[in-house]
């Protein structure tokens, strides 16, 4: 199942992905356009649109500060399904954690087990609001509209890949600028 | 955010950016940016594909960067912050960031006003040699309208006199409104303004006083500063627009109808090839008279000759007064330099994108920047003074020459589509026509066909060819839009080349686009003038400071019918500008009372009060009313029907 990833080094903080959430799950929606193409007709809605994730600010102690864009992880063992009384929450054979607000009562179980704060229940609604993946889009909002690139919509496997190409590249350069270090020959043991 | 439904209803929820059907760029750009493609040249176009999805918070006006406690964001949604670390709400923060664009565009006309005057002044002394006094009559008029006294005063005197009275407007220090605005504002909306007192004295101390209110911690009223924003409007009208024309007029001349040709295809591969492009005519009139000068020289190296284009209103000033070919508006600068057959591409002022120094590196164009605030990382910078016009202007073609002769032939192409058009119509022109039919009252005419009903109104169409909307061709069809139900549509700036490119500027078009009532009113005054055709359904009035042209148009009318301005079945449109100096022009048709479209959409959303004024209740106030709108055919249909009630209002037919 594909994923939201993020590259930690590349978030600065702009809150974009926010507003695409906000805009792709609002009524003005429109699949086809590009997302800030609603974003004057969704502001207007009543009640007004959520985003489902949240830009944390992940450490006070630097700064420049580090951000996080934080969205259901939809776990593999999902503590908010294993509340959920109603079964408004539940587990595809996908992997993906899908909420039916149809059953939900709004009763915050959800909301005290996840351990993200990644699900909370709409002001005005009354029932609980998460990332779905945005299953009407080509690619969940937050990762096409992320200006940076922070954002990565993928497979577990796909971004091994990635992040072993990288490792293998900085290895590299290590291992080129220091000839020594390859020559420790453990010998036959 | 969302508690007023009606309002919300009405305009935002009606403000979804329609996905408008591509038509492609045109002929000539479609072809050059393959050229450019397939030489891995990037364009506007991939970097705005780059930029992908721009920032919802600017798009809004919701970020405020004024001060170190911030940068400060509003949630548009309602969930997150309501209010900056100061305080400032979503209204402050939007009418703050509005009145800093209109300082930008008002800054920017003003100073090029004020060169120009201080030119002026300069040439009346003796001490600028470059240039005189062309157009001695209109000199002569703006000084009665000055109240200046002639009698027994040389030219020179009164060119001084009229440079002075221009430059106190920059630095008068009681409270007199601006000569120009006192001059050339209709009575009946000066009387307005006196009322809401948006009389400003003194062009840069506005543009400081704006800069100032708006730094943390000053106004945060957003009315009073929706005022400020329309102080600025009428500071870039009069001391930018109106005086930038009047003395440019005196300096070099006052257009007169004049056939050109237009488009990219206007270049010559046989010979050196110099693009003017920018603002200011005090440095593209001295390249065409160099360029003549020196056609020996260029027939030395090979040349046929040489070829000064124009692009931008540098390109438009010199285009309506010695009829030197527009090959390119604002978005095609790049282009222009792709055709690997540009020498030299010389700027001034504003509106020339950086990108111009990478793409000229992937040829052998030269790229000459003149202003000493206007450099470009890549250039050749030679500093323009008028004083030494002359001998930068010289220095500069040579330049050109001397890049002709490495100019790599393999890389050349020039698009063959070429478009005449008619162009040249300054007030004074239009006068000259009219006058042909009633030489005693010159305006009737004019009156009386749109009171019968022939011409229904006039929009002015104006500003910039943008990106964004550029392969839609908005521009273009909004005029065709308005001129099948027989509205007259004069323009300026890039979007009147970019109507010209497209064939809206020869009498054929009147032809073929007009409605009948227009076609037969166009053909009436074609023949009136002497053309022996009919005059084109779209009116080339001049670069984007002569806008001045249209408001002195509206004004004159205004006037002779004794109405305000906003009683008139008239309205303007910048359908797909970029510019702050778009905004600040826009801001000065809303304070004279007159409808403004604009696409895309200026950054105001953020506010429901700061949108509702400029789309609304500032109908009460001044008479001018903001219309947003991206689709042509749906904001030629609301201008239409802007048109209707207003001619319903004065009693006219429908």
């Amino acid at each position: 199942m594909k994923r939201i990833y993020v590259d930690l080094a590349r978030c600065m903080g702009c809150k974009t992905c926010e507003l695409a959430c906000a805009v792709v799950h609002s009524r003005s929606r429109r699949t086809a356009a590009p997302i800030m193409h609603d974003l004057y007709a969704a502001i207007a809605e009543e009640p007004a649109p959520a985003p489902r994730v949240r830009v944390l600010g992940v450490s006070l102690e630097h700064y420049p500060q580090i951000y996080m864009p934080v969205q259901c992880r939809h776990c593999e063992k999902p503590p908010c399904v294993a509340a959920c009384v109603t079964g408004a929450l539940s587990r595809d054979p996908s992997g993906k954690v899908e909420l039916r607000p149809e059953r939900c009562i709004g009763c915050r179980m959800c909301v005290m087990v996840c351990p993200y704060g990644a699900i909370r229940v709409h002001r005005r609604l009354g029932v609980a609001i998460k990332c779905d993946l945005c299953p009407q889009e080509p690619i969940p909002a937050c990762v096409s509209a992320c200006p940076t690139k922070a954002l990565i919509y993928a497979e577990e496997d796909e971004l091994l890949k990635l992040k072993h190409g990288k490792v293998a590249e900085r290895l590299g350069e290590a291992l080129t600028l220091s000839p020594g270090a390859r020559l420790v020959d453990l010998g036959s043991r | 955010m969302a508690q007023d439904q009606t309002f919300y209803e009405r305009e935002y929820s009606r403000l979804r950016i329609p996905l408008l059907k591509r038509v492609g760029l045109d002929e000539a750009s479609a072809e050059l940016v393959e050229k450019a493609w397939s030489e891995g040249i990037s364009l506007e176009y991939d970097r705005l594909e780059a930029q992908g999805v721009q920032c919802g918070f600017g798009l809004l006006g919701l970020c405020c960067r004024n001060c170190y406690m911030g940068p400060c964001r509003i949630d548009p949604f309602g969930e997150g912050p309501t209010r900056g670390v100061c305080g400032a709400d979503a209204d402050t923060i939007v009418a703050r960031n509005l009145v800093r664009e209109e300082a930008g565009g008002a800054a920017s006309h003003t100073e090029h006003a004020y060169e120009v005057a201080h030119t002026l002044l300069e040439v009346a002394h003796g001490r600028v040699k470059a240039y005189s006094i062309s157009d001695k009559e209109k000199l002569y008029r703006i000084a009665e309208r000055l109240g200046i006294d002639t009698r027994g005063k040389t030219l020179e005197e009164v060119a001084a006199l009229v440079a002075e009275k221009a430059l106190e407007d920059f630095r008068r220090i009681n409270r007199e409104p601006m000569n120009w605005l006192k001059a050339k504002t209709p009575k009946s909306v000066y009387e307005v303004w006196e009322k809401l007192g948006l009389l400003v004295s003194n062009a840069f101390h506005e543009i400081t006083n704006a800069m100032h209110r708006t730094t943390m911690g000053n106004d945060a009223d957003p009315v009073n500063l929706l005022l400020a924003a329309l102080r600025l409007g009428i500071v870039d009208g009069y001391a930018g627009l109106h005086l930038a024309t009047d003395l440019q007029d005196v300096l070099f001349g006052t257009p007169k109808p004049i056939k050109v040709v237009t488009s990219l295809g206007v270049l010559k591969a046989d010979h050196v090839n110099i693009a003017v492009h920018g603002h200011n005519p005090l440095l593209s009139m001295k390249v065409v008279e160099w360029a003549r000068k020196l056609e020996g020289e260029a027939r030395k190296v090979g040349a046929a000759g040489i070829n000064v284009v124009g692009i931008c209103c540098t390109g438009n000033e010199v285009l309506m007064r010695l009829g030197v070919p527009a090959a390119a508006h604002n978005a095609q600068a790049e282009l222009a330099i792709v055709t690997g057959a540009l020498d030299a591409m010389v700027v001034d002022i504003q509106c020339i994108f950086p990108s111009l120094a990478q793409v000229a590196s992937c040829y052998h164009t030269k790229l000459i920047t003149t202003f000493p605030y206007a450099k470009i990382p890549g250039a050749l910078h030679i500093e323009f003074t008028p004083e030494k016009a002359d001998e930068v202007a010289e220095r500069i073609v040579r330049e050109a020459i001397e890049a002709f002769k490495r100019r790599d032939r393999s890389k050349i192409y020039i698009p063959k589509k070429v478009e005449e058009a008619i162009v040249g119509f300054s007030v004074e022109a239009i006068l000259d026509v009219l006058r042909k039919i009633n030489p005693e009252d010159p305006l009737k005419p004019l009156v009386d066909v749109i009171a019968e009903g022939k011409v229904k109104g006039a929009v002015g169409i104006v500003g910039c060819p943008n990106p964004k909307l550029r392969d839609k061709r908005v521009t273009e069809r909004l005029a065709k839009a308005l001129i099948q139900r027989d509205i007259l549509v004069v323009s300026t700036g890039c979007t009147a080349i970019a109507m010209a490119q497209e064939g809206l500027m020869k009498p054929e078009a009147t032809e073929r686009y007009a409605g009948p009532g227009l076609k037969a009113v166009l053909k009436t005054l074609g023949e009136a003038a002497g053309l022996g055709a009919s005059l084109p359904p779209v009116w080339h009035m001049g670069s984007c400071v002569d806008n001045s042209r249209i408001a002195d148009l509206i004004s004159a009318l205004s006037e002779k019918l004794g109405v305000h301005p906003s009683k008139l079945p008239v309205a303007g449109s910048a359908p797909e500008f970029i510019t702050e100096k778009a905004v600040s022009i826009g801001t000065y048709f809303l304070a004279l009372g007159i409808p403004v479209h604009v696409a895309p959409a200026p950054r105001i959303y953020g506010s429901k009060v700061v949108a509702e004024i400029l789309t609304e209740k500032l109908k009460e106030l001044t008479g001018g009313q903001l219309i947003v709108e991206y689709d042509p055919d749906a904001a030629a249909e609301k201008l239409y029907n802007i048109i209707l009630e207003k001619r319903k209002e004065l009693g006219l037919p429908a």
